[in-house]
């Protein structure tokens, strides 16, 4: 019973970090914002914090309370200065709940960890949850293969849950991934049930308990699921708070895995072909850009982790021959459709921009998500094309993670356009 | 018209959608679980006491014993790495003089070959055992008498042609006491596939249950067992 205690403790352990440090009954950081989103932008900026945090020379026992206990503060500060409690709607709030709470318990039975949890990303938690500090961490052999923020936060939550088990740490992942998927559905209030067809339809499209096995895509899928919706604001409401928070997001790619470098170029590139970005902007987005890298290349470089400790060498690149080139093309292709067709979303996308041709260019957002498609794919192939290892192999132990953790780019997308198109007025309603 | 306006088709896709997810998780099977075994039980019943992953193993020890280091483990199942269980980190930059192994199948290891047609085999995880054994002692089947006149070794390239590594003329002889000592360390094997040709007039298959016998690197009489139960062992 004291698990799960623990489980429901937890959820609103993780619910204090959409309440604060924004005022979610109050801010005006959006113009339309509406609760949910400042309560997504609160969660945006405590990771961006706890990035921050997690790089310096400090036990994670001797912060963490006081940092929680800010929150809680806040929380009340602006609880007390509000008749109403929670501008939150009280039913999507309760599936969220009863969601967070069957998923939960799903991990809480199933626990096996992935393959690559149990050799870095769960022992990487451990350096923090045990009490040492990133500089450690570096010294660990396995450490420099990717970034540490997603073992850090499985070791945060960990710390701050009620029993303290490994799995209460990873169902922090839970958390966001709900939290990303009703962040998709916060515009359309109009229609509840409408809502939690498309809650539940993603849940059973992307819902296994393989991605909560400790590996790090998750997250990845879920800040892209942010990042996309956050673009769609941005472009139709031009509110330079939605880019700030893009580029935030941006930065927790980062620090998740190594291939978060790769969709923050394609976020980067793609953004770029916004129409009327206007130049300041544009040249500001850029530089903050650059500069989130600059500074993740100067901690690597500090704490001398190797920045590319993957399999790709200049001198292999160089040394393709078309024999090769064509070989590792025609197994891409046969596992990339073969992971396609598991994973509907990636699917779907293409026949959509088959299906909506016509406005492929002339909408702004149809256009945007085009382009991240197709840099997407670029960046697929060249991943795999470019790597030193035997691909079967690789294609087989990794394609179906990269097209689920791309698939979080079309999630909104394909909300949005189903709805424009009015299908499910038209066919379910 | 109360019971129409419930029967509306958007109700009934939720209902299903709904549905399949609930079916999906289960949830009252994993709410029975959690209310029925603690979480050490739970982990017990995944990962095995002693077979498998063996963390239930790897615990014990843990708690039994005072670690003054990560130790070695080696799992003679190939099983994802289980030093997670156990780690700490304060013993990072650690050497340990002790080992943990488990599953351990004496000093030979037999391995099912996979027929893949017109006498060619695969031996599947290839690096993995050239990491606990040494070398491939013997070919051997329960069922036939082998004929083999020549043994190829093929292993896979990046463009997937394979590569002839090794030739081994083995003439007829009696194979049942014939020692083979191929080294699989001399194949540089990594990840690539490895591929085993039986030249000869006969036919094999799968049906012939052809398995190599590998020689094990560890032999568990050059320690001093600490704790054993089973054929996992607590080794300094």
């Amino acid at each position: 019973m004291s698990e799960i205690l623990s489980i429901i403790l937890s959820f609103f352990i993780f619910f204090i970090f959409l309440c604060a440090p924004l005022n979610i009954n109050k801010s005006k950081i959006f113009k339309f914002g509406s609760t949910y989103q400042i309560g997504i932008a609160n969660l945006i900026i405590n990771l961006n914090f706890l990035i921050i945090i997690s790089l310096l020379p400090f036990k994670l026992i001797s912060y963490l309370p006081f940092y929680f206990s800010a929150l809680i503060l806040i929380s009340i500060f602006y609880f007390l200065n509000k008749k109403k409690i929670l501008k939150f709607d009280k039913l999507i709030l309760s599936y969220f709940f009863v969601l967070f709470f069957l998923i939960s318990l799903d991990i809480a039975v199933k626990l096996n960890l992935g393959w690559d949890a149990k050799w870095f990303w769960y022992i990487k938690s451990l350096f923090f949850f045990q009490n040492y500090n990133f500089s450690y961490l570096s010294q660990y052999e396995f450490n420099s293969f990717h970034p540490h923020f997603g073992s850090y936060l499985w070791a945060f939550f960990r710390e701050l849950s009620l029993n303290k088990f490994e799995y209460s740490g990873r169902i922090f992942y839970v958390f966001l991934y709900l939290a990303s998927l009703f962040f998709l559905i916060d515009k359309f209030k109009e229609n509840k049930t409408q809502n939690f067809i498309i809650i539940f339809l993603l849940l059973l499209i992307t819902y296994n308990y393989k991605i909560f096995s400790g590996l790090q895509e998750i997250l990845i899928f879920s800040v892209l699921v942010i990042t996309t919706k956050l673009i769609f604001e941005y472009i139709n409401q031009k509110i330079n708070s939605y880019l700030f928070f893009i580029i935030l997001c941006m930065n927790i790619l980062l620090w998740i895995k190594a291939e978060g470098i790769a969709y923050f170029m394609i976020i980067l590139i793609g953004l770029n072909f916004i129409k009327n970005f206007e130049f300041k902007k544009r040249l500001l987005f850029i530089f903050s850009s650059l500069g989130l890298i600059l500074f993740k290349t100067l901690i690597y470089k500090y704490f001398k982790i190797s920045l590319n400790d993957q399999p790709y060498f200049v001198e292999y690149i160089l040394n393709l021959d078309l024999q090769t080139i064509i070989f590792k093309l025609k197994n891409i292709v046969i596992y990339g459709s073969f992971y396609s067709f598991k994973n509907i979303i990636f699917l779907i996308v293409p026949a959509i921009f088959f299906l909506n041709y016509k406005k492929l260019f002339k909408d702004e957002f149809n256009k945007i998500i085009f382009i991240l498609f197709i840099l997407n794919i670029g960046f697929i192939i060249s991943a795999y094309m470019f790597r030193e290892m035997e691909i079967v192999y690789s294609l087989r132990t990794t394609m179906d993670r990269i097209i689920f953790t791309s698939s979080g780019m079309y999630v909104f997308y394909l909300i949005n356009f189903f709805k424009s198109k009015n299908y499910y007025k038209k066919y379910i309603l | 018209m109360k019971l129409k306006k419930y029967l509306k088709f958007k109700f009934v896709l939720l209902f299903l959608i709904l549905f399949s997810f609930l079916y999906k998780i289960n949830p009252i099977k994993n709410f029975s679980e959690i209310i029925s075994y603690k979480l050490p039980k739970r982990l017990e019943n995944i990962y095995g006491y002693c077979g498998g992953e063996s963390i239930g193993y790897l615990k014990y020890i843990k708690k039994e014993f005072k670690l003054n280091a990560n130790p070695e483990i080696i799992n003679f199942d190939h099983t994802p790495p289980n030093l997670w269980s156990i780690y700490e980190a304060k013993f990072n930059n650690y050497k340990s003089d002790k080992k943990i192994i488990l599953n351990y199948p004496g000093k030979k290891i037999q391995v099912n070959l996979a027929s893949l047609g017109d006498n060619i085999f695969e031996f599947k995880d290839p690096y993995y055992f050239s990491t606990i054994s040494n070398n491939i002692n013997k070919i051997y089947s329960k069922k036939t008498d082998l004929k083999i006149d020549y043994l190829e070794f093929y292993k896979n390239n990046y463009s997937n042609n394979s590569n002839l590594i090794k030739k081994s003329k083995l003439g007829h002889m009696n194979l049942s006491n014939y020692k083979l000592e191929i080294n699989l360390e001399e194949f540089e094997i990594e990840e690539k596939r490895l591929f085993i040709k039986i030249i000869s007039n006969e036919i094999y298959d799968e049906s012939s249950e052809i398995k190599l016998e590998l020689e094990n690197k560890l032999d568990i009489n050059d320690y001093e067992v600490i704790h054993s139960h089973k054929n996992c062992y607590f080794l300094n």
